[in-house]
């Protein structure tokens, strides 16, 4: 399994453990000489050994304490780093995603930061203690370390023979719980679905019988699971008890030890296979955070508009030059050049899915053309979108977005024939909008989504037509009006209605991946 | 814990395991640590054999202790899980809670993760920690009163002092990374929702800005954590080492041959008590999620199947969400009998979707009679096949999504069928739908079409059923509506507004017109209107 991280963490990692083993190691052998003076001498502990002892124990814990809290700062500086990145990919399609997006970073993001947290600090310095220890015995009793060199194998040596068929089963199993989960959070979330069905009885039963056969066939795979750790932890035993077997023969019949070194020895012992035992169960945390690593990534494939390919130097409203649009292989414009002047109405007509608003798109800078150039008057554009998105706000803080003063506020919705029935609210313009209820009519809407664009005076206006019910005076009000913006502002709008074609200039149609002028239009 | 009633057995055996595992693993060290200063002194060989024997003995018993223990301890937690999961379900279905949000959802799965946390990694652990204490309070007696008075001392502290301590702290940091995990959620969805505008006002960085304090107070937060956890565990580490001290203080000079192995006996304790701290020191966060799932589900019951709807009658019905300061339905009334066709038409926002879902989920305005004219009691509304806005589809095969798993009668060949009509033919029966959120909008329209054709009941109740759907499914869908005999639907699709009886306009949360097509259209009213505006369609 791939570490990714950058080298210097790797490296500060290691020189950390390193140093914590090197502490707990020289603890280890100032208790062991302490000890050996109580025990084998009969003297009192010397005042400067329990010093020396006291000293490296707490330089040890210091470490670990150190090794821990930057462990977990690294990981959540890297975390946050990571999240940005997934929210840098948030682009004007993604709402039609946004309970995924949402998801990666909520939920997948969230259970891959133990990986970054525990898993990479904890593999690092488990093989560092693993080497250092092994270094550190062929000095303290060189028999114990060719014991741990001769056991440790066995470990990986298990995971090969063994340990993978187990691996598979409990990544199966991992995936099951997540699809149980899956299962039980989807039937929750619609659970109107299900009441709607009448079908109670029947989603209570299929759960109930998920649930058996989980735990069942969980426990199945648990077994294995739970089998693999008993192994390393019967290759731990066979591994200090060999040590142990080969100190008390020493002791008694060769007399080859001092004690010193036979409690040192084993002291360390279960360090070093504790450690070993570590990274096998470590292996497999590990490798369940990753596959919510893939989910993040997903994300991050996507490309990401950092530059703006448009200029804004044009004497034209909106100029094109050889301009190629369209998603992937489907081509929707091919080489199209197209001069709108600095004001009046272009309407745009052409049958659904032509490319209509993927042209939109590319005047807002929002979708990079294949080739070509794209250049407009102004970057001030003002878009009104056939969409309504209503956050928690104020009517008036909707059209002012914090930037116009109220009476310039109410003067446009005056205009615009709004101020009528929005002083009939309980708070005027000031009147809330919560979960997205607007105590306004359908026509009321469009000219609420106009003025916060007209408010800016934008000398280039992008408009979808807007297909909601409009009654005939609200409609006659909001062509005088356009007739009357068109005088000083660029309007494009994509048309659905004969209606509106009356009050255009010019009247272009998508066909054959061309932008053609219609006869009619000046 | 009364959730663990029927697993009692398996839950008593796991502790009495652990215990013993644990024992014998803190015996296996003391032993080790005798034998060393046992064989300077010239002991029978046989002796150290022994030892040995034992210890091996000992580690493998340890081994084997644990393996049953856990294997016992999981299985009685998944038992558990799994009808915590059942029950919360059983009482969720018939609640009026919304659960249809990313925030909700996230939350309860953390919550059923908190609990397997709460029974595998809180509370047994901590109980074989504080039985292996007692005992090991009650071994210490043997090196003298002030001996068993510090191993005393050391377990409170460990098991109980530390924990507490940081208790306080670990909620409050809890409860801030919800709040703070609450507020990002609701910018970043304002983010996505607004992303458009906010481009196009220049507005995208600064509003992007205005994400980053969240995500940074995330960081702020999980470093907080990990400095509380790291705390933890270096004052026990400081506990560790006086404890050191103190044993050779205390014992060197009347029993200095068991220094080594009481000496290994604490490191072992040690290595076995501090990583209950870290869980114990959540159990009030963890305790309070794991009662938030142990709802009461006493008085909730599942309706039987009420009798067959003639007709449902909408009296005056106001209608205002909670929380918002306005009516979004006002004195509405309507009347659908068997065999009728009503259309509702209206802007977005004129309150169709809303009086949809009341009649649908019900509401006091709302009555339901059936043949002989009788209230139909309940909110019930399993007669009618619907297609309310929030549709719902379940990580399952396409059949047990269309069948309801397997409620719904309907032969393969029939699905097959329909997805073919539908131009979903990409779909089989068999079909794993692993994510729900993937299939679009108009995916999830035709499946739930499919859906109501397998029910095949004799009302339809829909909001927009033709909406991001091409003109060719459009008229082929609202083809097999139309032939349906009795239909409430809302849309903005008015191309078959003339084959139902009834039309209703609505604006601003009222129904400012009905009548029938002809009607309507001699009055030259609203619907004529809309109907001449959707003629001008290019």
């Amino acid at each position: 399994m791939k570490l990714n991280m950058p080298k210097k963490y790797i490296i500060l990692y290691s020189a950390l453990s390193a140093l914590g083993v090197l502490a707990f190691i020289l603890f280890g052998h100032h208790l062991s000489l302490l000890l050996n003076d109580i025990v084998i001498e009969g003297e009192a502990p010397r005042v400067n050994g329990l010093v020396w002892v006291a000293l490296f124990f707490f330089l040890y814990a210091l470490l670990s304490f150190v090794y821990r809290v930057i462990g977990a700062r690294v990981a959540n500086e890297r975390i946050e780093h990571l999240t940005h990145r997934v929210v840098s990919k948030i682009d004007d399609q993604t709402r039609k995603h946004s309970e995924s997006m949402l998801n990666a970073i909520f939920v997948h993001l969230e259970k891959y930061r133990p990986f970054e947290k525990v898993f990479i600090p904890t593999v690092i310095q488990t093989t560092v203690k693993i080497t250092i220890i092994i270094t550190a015995m062929f000095f303290i009793h060189r028999n114990a370390a060719l014991i741990m060199i001769f056991t440790a194998p066995f470990v990986p040596l298990y995971y090969i023979l063994v340990g993978l068929r187990t691996k598979d089963e409990s990544e199966a199993q991992a995936s099951q719980f997540d699809e149980l989960g899956m299962l039980f959070l989807n039937l929750i979330r619609g659970k109107n679905t299900v009441q709607y069905t009448g079908a109670e009885r029947t989603v209570i039963a299929r759960l109930k019988h998920y649930n058996e056969q989980y735990v069942r066939e969980t426990m199945h795979i648990l077994k294995y699971a739970f089998q693999s750790t008993l192994m390393l932890e019967f290759i731990t035993i066979l591994g200090i008890g060999l040590i142990a077997l080969e100190v008390g023969l020493q002791i008694i019949i060769f007399e080859g030890i001092t004690f010193y070194a036979a409690f040192f020895t084993l002291l360390l012992a279960p360090e070093f296979y504790n450690a070993l035992k570590v990274l096998g169960i470590e292996f497999h945390n590990g490798k369940l955070s990753q596959g919510n690593l893939e989910r993040i990534e997903e994300w991050l494939e996507n490309e990401e508009e950092d530059d703006d390919y448009r200029n804004f130097n044009s004497s034209k409203a909106v100029e094109l030059d050889g301009v190629s649009i369209g998603h992937g292989e489907n081509v929707l414009l091919e080489n199209v050049d197209l001069a709108l002047p600095e004001t009046g109405f272009t309407a745009i007509t052409g049958p659904s899915g032509i490319g209509k608003s993927t042209f939109i798109r590319m005047l807002l800078g929002l979708h990079r053309p294949g080739n070509g150039t794209v250049a407009l008057s102004d970057a001030g554009i003002g878009y009104i979108s056939d969409e309504v998105y209503f956050s928690d706000t104020t009517i008036y803080e909707y059209v002012s977005d914090g930037e116009y003063a109220e009476a310039a506020v109410i003067e446009l919705l005056e205009k615009l024939g709004l101020m009528d029935s929005l002083s009939n609210l309980d708070k005027g313009i000031h009147a809330p909008i919560v979960n997205h209820n607007i105590p306004l009519s359908g026509g009321e809407i469009v000219r609420l989504k106009m003025a916060r664009v007209l408010i800016r005076r934008p000398k280039i206006i992008l408009m979808d037509e807007p297909t909601e019910f409009l009654d005939a005076t609200t409609e006659e009000m909001i062509m005088a009006y356009l007739a009357e913006l068109k005088l000083e502002s660029a309007i494009i709008a994509v048309v659905h209605r004969r209606k509106l074609l009356k009050i255009a200039d010019h009247h272009y149609t998508f066909s054959d991946r061309q932008i053609v002028l219609q006869k009619g239009g000046s | 814990m009364e959730y663990l009633k029927s697993e009692r057995k398996q839950i008593l055996y796991s502790i009495l395991l652990g215990l013993a595992g644990g024992l014998v693993g803190i015996a296996l060290f003391g032993l080790s640590g005798y034998m060393i200063s046992l064989s300077f002194f010239d002991p029978p060989f046989f002796v150290i054999i022994l030892i040995i024997a034992v210890i091996k003995l000992f580690g493998m018993m340890k081994g084997a202790f644990r393996y049953i223990e856990r294997l016992l301890s999981h299985e009685a937690t998944f038992k558990l899980i799994g009808r915590l999961r059942l029950n919360y379900f059983k009482s969720t279905i018939s609640s009026e809670q919304n659960t249809h949000s990313v925030k909700f959802i996230q939350k309860l799965n953390q919550y059923f993760e908190q609990v397997e946390n709460y029974y595998i990694r809180i509370i047994y652990p901590y109980i074989v920690a504080v039985l292996i204490s007692l005992l090991l309070m009650v071994l210490a007696v043997y090196a003298g009163l002030g001996f068993a008075a510090m191993t005393a001392i050391i377990a409170l502290i460990l098991l109980f002092a530390i924990p507490k301590l940081f208790e306080g702290r670990m909620s409050g940091t809890l409860e801030s990374r919800d709040q703070t995990d609450d507020a990002l959620y609701a910018r970043l969805y304002h983010y996505i929702h607004d992303y458009t505008n906010l481009w196009v006002t220049g507005k995208k960085e600064s509003e992007k800005e205005k994400i980053a304090p969240g995500i940074r107070r995330i960081r702020e937060n999980e470093n907080r954590m990990a400095t509380n956890e790291s705390l933890m565990q270096f004052m026990a580490q400081g506990v560790q080492l006086s404890a050191i001290i103190m044993i050779i203080v205390m014992l060197y000079e009347q029993t200095p041959l068991w220094v080594p192995m009481i000496m290994l006996i604490a490191l072992s304790y040690f290595d076995l008590a501090m990583p209950v701290m870290n869980p114990a020191s959540q159990y009030r966060t963890v305790k309070a999620a794991v009662s938030e799932l142990e709802l009461d589900i006493a008085h909730t019951s599942i309706p039987d199947m009420p009798s067959e709807v003639s007709a449902i009658e909408v009296d005056h019905l106001d209608f205002r969400y909670p929380n918002a300061s306005l009516d979004v339905l006002k004195d509405v009334s309507l009347t659908v009998k068997e065999g009728e066709k009503h259309v509702i038409i209206g802007s977005s926002g004129s309150g169709k979707t809303t009086l949809i879902d009341r009649i649908i989920d019900g509401d006091k305005a709302v009555t339901l009679y059936d043949e002989s004219g009788r209230t139909v009691p309940g909110a019930s509304i399993a007669q009618a096949s619907v297609m309310p806005q929030q549709l719902d589809f379940y990580n399952a095969s396409v059949m047990d999504n269309i069948t309801m798993f397997g409620h719904i009668e309907r032969n393969r060949t029939a699905v097959e069928s329909d997805l073919e009509l539908l131009e979903m033919a990409h779909y089989t029966p068999d079909t794993m739908i692993e994510f729900t959120g993937r299939l679009s909008g108009g995916e999830q329209k035709r499946l739930q079409f499919i859906r109501m054709l397998a029910e095949n009941k004799s009302w339809w109740i829909m909001d927009e059923p033709t909406a991001r759907l091409d003109d060719r499914l459009k008229q082929k869908i609202w083809d097999h509506i139309l032939s349906r005999p009795t239909l409430i639907v809302s849309t903005h699709d008015l191309s078959r507004l003339e084959s139902f009886d009834h039309i209703h306009y609505m604006e601003q949360g009222r129904i400012i017109e009905s009548g029938t097509y002809e009607q309507l259209m001699q009055r030259h009213g609203p619907v004529y209107q809309a109907v001449q505006r959707f003629r001008d369609f290019l």
